[in-house]
């Protein structure tokens, strides 16, 4: 008998350190700088890891908060900050601040989770707050910065978490991208002129130059190119052949939009066909025609090849609604613009281009609210990081 | 004396009535489909007008861009054209409604949006009131052809105007 306990034991060993380890409810506190109890909070233990029930522990230290349903994003906002967590994107976006991925943003039983050493430094860089998570006693101590100064050790004071946290994040699509991003107009063409006497060149260009630099920052595995990064004049067919030449992936032309005083938001455009069901028939008949060759001569070829071309070009088309309807959707949550939709026009400046490509206009600068908007460094880069956050998202989902 | 004056009478007496001036008749009318800006709402809204009957398409098509000048009736409901812009000729051919207008038309609208409101209420309102076989419109600007509307050169601006244009309602596509 006694032959048989070893095995058994040995197997039982493995079973359990092979299974599948659920998380565990636990109850952590949050307590102040000179440790006594503030609130007790619920927690998940994954994997000796602790993740924050995001509800719970922002309401336990006195943030508004707001989980929507529809958007599925939950809205924290204290005193002088806000963030909003987006489980589908796995990212966070921090008012006045920008995107952060948050990949580790876990959704069990319908809660929120995130884990307390992120959670943690995402509240130490963002509010005027100290928060130190120790894992070992299970809680997080809060306090102002100035009743830590005694406590804080200056070896782990460089280490920014938020920095940590980014090096941390597994990349779940590998593939780089080449992104082509042309601020509208330049020189000698303004574009529209804002109630506030802003030009839209200068405009378009100063989000293009910040989305580039958030980029640069954040998404490492984007590599944006802009079709002009100072003030002058291109012609719009020479703007998607910079792209096509270059094998962009991607082409984003940014624009701000003019009409009446009242017109607001922000809206995406893709180009559209005026002979979209003509050419698609045409493309069917020649398409069934190529089907029954045998052999392929010089005639043939060509024909499969305009076939290929015209597949190509209804690819591009579904793909840039598709990108079109993640950009509205980015600034649509982290805008305060109405959005205007995503819609199709015969633009001029997209109909050359052989990758996904959209237009967006960010907002009316003949709205004398949304030009002076537009005119700030704050707003010019809130649109960078959704667009940004946009980019990412559609490179994640595609490559 | 007396013969006279009863001679005068009996002659006005008998003398045929004067014929009635000649009825006017009212020339026939026809409604009309006219895309004009709400707004409110910030994109096009189709309003009726009575017009009289056009004798042919050419002669409906002025007609439609004279009416796309004259603001409608209804409350924050506004005209896109300019006053000073003219159409100069108009003929159809094929399946296309061809309409070429003074310089007036290069800069009428800015940004993709004012452009595609401005470009469309004039595409939609005539494919609207003309026959159905014609399918697009195509414009030019002092009998030449120009790549967009923009008034930085041809290449200032941003619907593509090269080629003709089929209607479009400018709603958002996922609602639509």
């Amino acid at each position: 008998m006694k032959k048989y306990c070893l095995p058994f034991l040995i197997g039982m060993v493995l079973i359990l350190a092979f299974m599948p380890r659920s998380a565990r409810a636990q109850q952590v506190n949050i307590v102040d700088a000179g440790g006594d109890l503030l609130r007790r909070v619920n927690a998940l233990e994954f994997d000796n890891k602790y993740f924050f029930d995001l509800y719970d522990f922002f309401k336990a230290i006195d943030f508004d908060v707001n989980w929507n349903e529809t958007t599925r994003r939950l809205t924290v906002s204290g005193a002088d900050e806000k963030f909003r967590f987006s489980p589908g994107a796995g990212r966070v976006m921090v008012a006045d601040d920008g995107l952060y991925p948050a990949e580790n943003l876990r959704q069990e039983n319908g809660r929120l989770y995130l884990d307390a050493e992120q959670t943690a430094g995402l509240l130490k860089t963002h509010t005027e707050k100290e928060y130190i998570w120790n894992p070992s006693r299970e809680q997080m101590q809060v306090a102002r910065a100035e009743d830590f100064q005694a406590e804080i050790d200056p070896a782990a004071d460089d280490e920014d978490p938020i920095a940590r946290f980014l090096e941390e994040i597994p990349e779940t699509g590998e593939e780089e991208i080449l992104v082509v991003i042309d601020p509208g107009h330049g020189g000698r063409d303004p574009g529209a002129i804002g109630a506030n006497g802003l030009h839209e060149k200068e405009v378009v260009l100063q989000i293009s130059l910040a989305l580039r630099d958030y980029i640069e920052e954040n998404y490492p595995r984007i590599k944006p190119v802009l079709t002009r990064d100072d003030d002058r004049f291109i012609p719009l067919q020479d703007r998607t052949r910079m792209a096509n030449e270059q094998q962009a992936d991607l082409f984003v032309s940014i624009h701000a939009n003019s009409g009446r005083a009242g017109a607001s938001g922000f809206e995406v455009f893709t180009l559209s066909s005026e002979a979209d069901d003509e050419e698609a028939q045409e493309l069917a008949e020649i398409e069934n025609s190529a089907l029954r060759y045998e052999g392929v001569d010089g005639e043939e070829l060509k024909d499969i090849q305009w076939i290929l071309q015209q597949l190509q070009g209804t690819v591009h088309t579904r793909e840039s609604r598709e990108f079109a309807r993640i950009i509205d959707d980015e600034l649509d949550g982290d805008l305060s613009l109405p959005s205007r939709g995503v819609k199709q026009a015969p633009f001029f400046v997209l109909k050359d281009a052989r990758m996904p490509a959209v237009l967006v206009e960010t907002g009316f600068l003949s709205n004398p609210r949304e030009a002076e908007k537009l005119g700030t460094r704050k707003f010019q880069q809130e649109i960078a990081a959704g667009l940004a956050g946009a980019l990412e998202n559609y490179r994640q989902n595609r490559y | 004396m007396i013969l006279v004056a009863a001679v005068i009478t009996a002659a006005w007496w008998f003398l045929p009535p004067e014929p009635d001036p000649p009825e006017e008749k009212p020339l026939p009318r026809e409604e009309v489909a006219l895309y004009f800006l709400d707004v409110e709402e910030y994109q096009l809204t189709r309003i009726s007008r009575d017009v009289p009957e056009a004798d042919d398409s050419t002669e409906r098509i002025f007609q439609i861009i004279d009416h796309l000048k004259q603001p409608p009736e209804a409350e924050n409901i506004e005209i896109l054209l300019p006053g000073d812009l003219e159409l100069i000729a108009a003929y159809t051919e094929g399946d296309i409604v061809y309409v070429d207008f003074n310089e007036a038309f290069i800069g009428a609208a800015e940004g993709s949006t004012g452009e595609m409101l401005f470009l469309y209420s004039i595409v939609n309102s005539l494919l609207a009131n003309l026959d159905e076989k014609y399918r697009l419109v195509q414009f030019t600007v002092e009998g030449e052809q120009r790549s967009t509307m923009g008034p930085y050169g041809e290449n200032s601006g941003h619907i593509g105007i090269k080629y003709p244009l089929g209607p479009r309602w400018i709603q958002d596509e996922d609602s639509s």
